[in-house]
């Protein structure tokens, strides 16, 4: 699959919230691993409920990493890339669907750091927290990223029986905690995993209906 | 009448610094995944013809269940079920280079390249560890108690659950980053009803490898900092997994002619000191091929929770 390393568009400024000072131009992070380019991957089945400022509930796909480093799952070390050819065919005989690199005009991004590049998504940021380098995620971003995954007709939406199977997960994390209450924790978990769970069954309705 | 103090002779007579005998290592993950009964070795490509290890894997036997059949019937031929997970190996490699005025100026023990070649070992660790991890991430099923939300004890009850569910037995074993570890046993002090926590002792350590945390629910618990991130660095992704789920595959560098290597009887490992007599130099490399798996995907889940 065809993959481009040329330099990304500008990055935009850091979330201030996060962060004590954003990244210099030039700067080169430390104490930030490097990683490979990556592809992003579906379980079919895999769903998460989430709630979104502009959306309410909703149901997003969980989406993995298939990260090109060479020696796992198939990934063969290469000059001067690694070929993942091998690691796609077996993620999607594993039934994963592999999201097109291309989706919004591409999602990777490369950041410079002292050990080397390190790839992120569009979402992502390099940031400095005190004396470190972290990443950080925009996770509005990225939840907008999964939801137009499913709107653009990328990733099938869920069925009935998946959603079903998902809230009876929930039901019974419901059920265990529900016996606790006296304790003030486990009080304060069951009133969030019951406004989850109306969520998860009014987001499913929507979907469904 | 002048005084003859210390500061005056520092520079001339006295050291500014006094070297210590002993030597520290500096803070680092010291877990070794490969030693954990979490994955399984699959051994080594060598002479082989290949650079990938493929694991057949075949459904016979109880795969598939005997079916009632009429007196006098004939029974129906059943195709069995085959299929095989890849490891492919690749090339992984550390150097040090130490010059010769370096080595000469040493006082006693030190960073010597004995000593660097020694040390060798954990990084090659270190390494494996994050092909390990990164191959678990893969798995294609996630428990998870929401991103951007702490690991509880529910949802590593619901991990068990999916592994049960999917007729995997006893014992299970769990690779978690360092904050999820944590994040678990905060929920644990919640939790309500008896849940056992079996802490690591020094002897649980000393047997199952550096990096082992503890059981909890029957569950052993490792944790490892090359866990990688997800949900855009919010989450990082751990996992669960019965035997025979994740796997990993050697090559063993075949030593050279010359004398001058370490090789190391239970880690595929070559370390080499090549001397660059132009620049007075020592270079210390370390050589290895390893590669990691998922062996079969329905043994495992990933437990994505708060970074």
């Amino acid at each position: 699959m065809a993959r481009d390393f040329s330099p990304e568009p500008n990055a935009e400024e850091p979330a201030g919230e996060l962060v004590s000072r954003t990244l210099r131009p030039g700067f080169r992070p430390h104490l930030v691993k490097r990683s490979p380019y990556f592809h992003l991957m579906f379980s079919p089945g895999q769903w998460e409920a989430t709630e979104m400022p502009d959306h309410g509930w909703t149901w997003l796909p969980k989406l993995k990493k298939l990260p090109l480093t060479p020696g796992v799952n198939g990934v063969r070390g290469g000059h001067p890339h690694a070929d993942g050819s091998l690691a796609i065919a077996g993620a999607q005989q594993r039934g994963m669907l592999i999201i097109p690199d291309d989706y919004q005009g591409g999602f990777v991004m490369r950041h410079m750091t002292a050990t080397g590049y390190t790839h992120l998504h569009k979402s992502e940021r390099l940031v400095r927290v005190g004396p470190r380098s972290e990443v950080r995620g925009d996770s509005v971003a990225w939840n907008q990223f999964r939801y137009d995954l499913v709107q653009d007709g990328i990733i099938p939406p869920p069925t009935a029986e998946e959603l079903d199977l998902l809230m009876d997960r929930q039901r019974r994390r419901l059920e265990r905690n529900q016996k606790a209450v006296h304790i003030p924790a486990v009080a304060a978990r069951v009133e969030l995993d019951t406004a989850k769970l109306q969520g998860m069954a009014n987001a499913a309705e929507e979907l469904l209906s | 009448m002048a005084v003859i103090t210390n500061s005056t002779l520092v520079g001339d007579l006295r050291l500014a610094a006094a070297l210590s005998r002993s030597i520290f290592e500096l803070l680092y993950d010291r877990a070794a995944l490969r030693t954990s009964t979490a994955v399984s070795y699959l051994g080594s490509v060598n002479q082989t013809g290949s650079a990938v290890m493929r694991v057949r894997q075949y459904g016979v036997g109880g795969y598939t269940a005997f079916t009632a059949v009429g007196e006098g019937v004939d029974v129906a031929n059943t195709n069995p079920i085959i299929s095989h997970a890849d490891c492919t190996i690749s090339r992984g490699a550390l150097r040090y280079d130490m010059g010769d005025l370096a080595m000469v100026t040493m006082p006693g023990e030190g960073m010597d390249p004995t000593r660097i070649a020694e040390k060798m070992v954990a990084g090659f660790d270190q390494w494996l560890n994050e092909l390990i991890t990164t191959a678990a991430a893969g798995l294609g099923t996630d428990v998870s108690p929401g991103s951007g939300v702490d690991l509880d004890l529910d949802s590593f009850f619901d991990a068990i659950y999916v592994l049960e569910i999917a007729n995997n037995s006893a014992p299970f074993h769990s690779i978690l980053a360092p904050v999820q570890v944590s994040d678990l046993q905060q929920s644990l002090r919640g939790a309500a009803g008896t849940v056992s926590f079996m802490p690591a002792t020094a002897e649980l350590v000393s047997a199952r490898g550096q990096g082992y945390c503890g059981s909890l629910l029957g569950v052993d618990i490792w944790k490892s900092d090359s866990v990688p991130t997800a949900n855009a660095g919010a989450d990082r992704e751990g996992s669960m997994v019965a035997g025979g789920c994740l796997g990993w595959a050697a090559g063993i560098p075949v030593p050279p002619m010359s004398g001058d290597f370490t090789t190391y009887g239970d880690v595929p490992l070559l370390v080499e000191f090549q001397r660059d007599s132009s620049a007075c130099v020592t270079e210390i490399v370390g050589n290895a091929y390893s590669g990691a798996c998922i062996v079969e995907d329905a043994r495992g889940v990933s437990i994505t929770s708060d970074a």
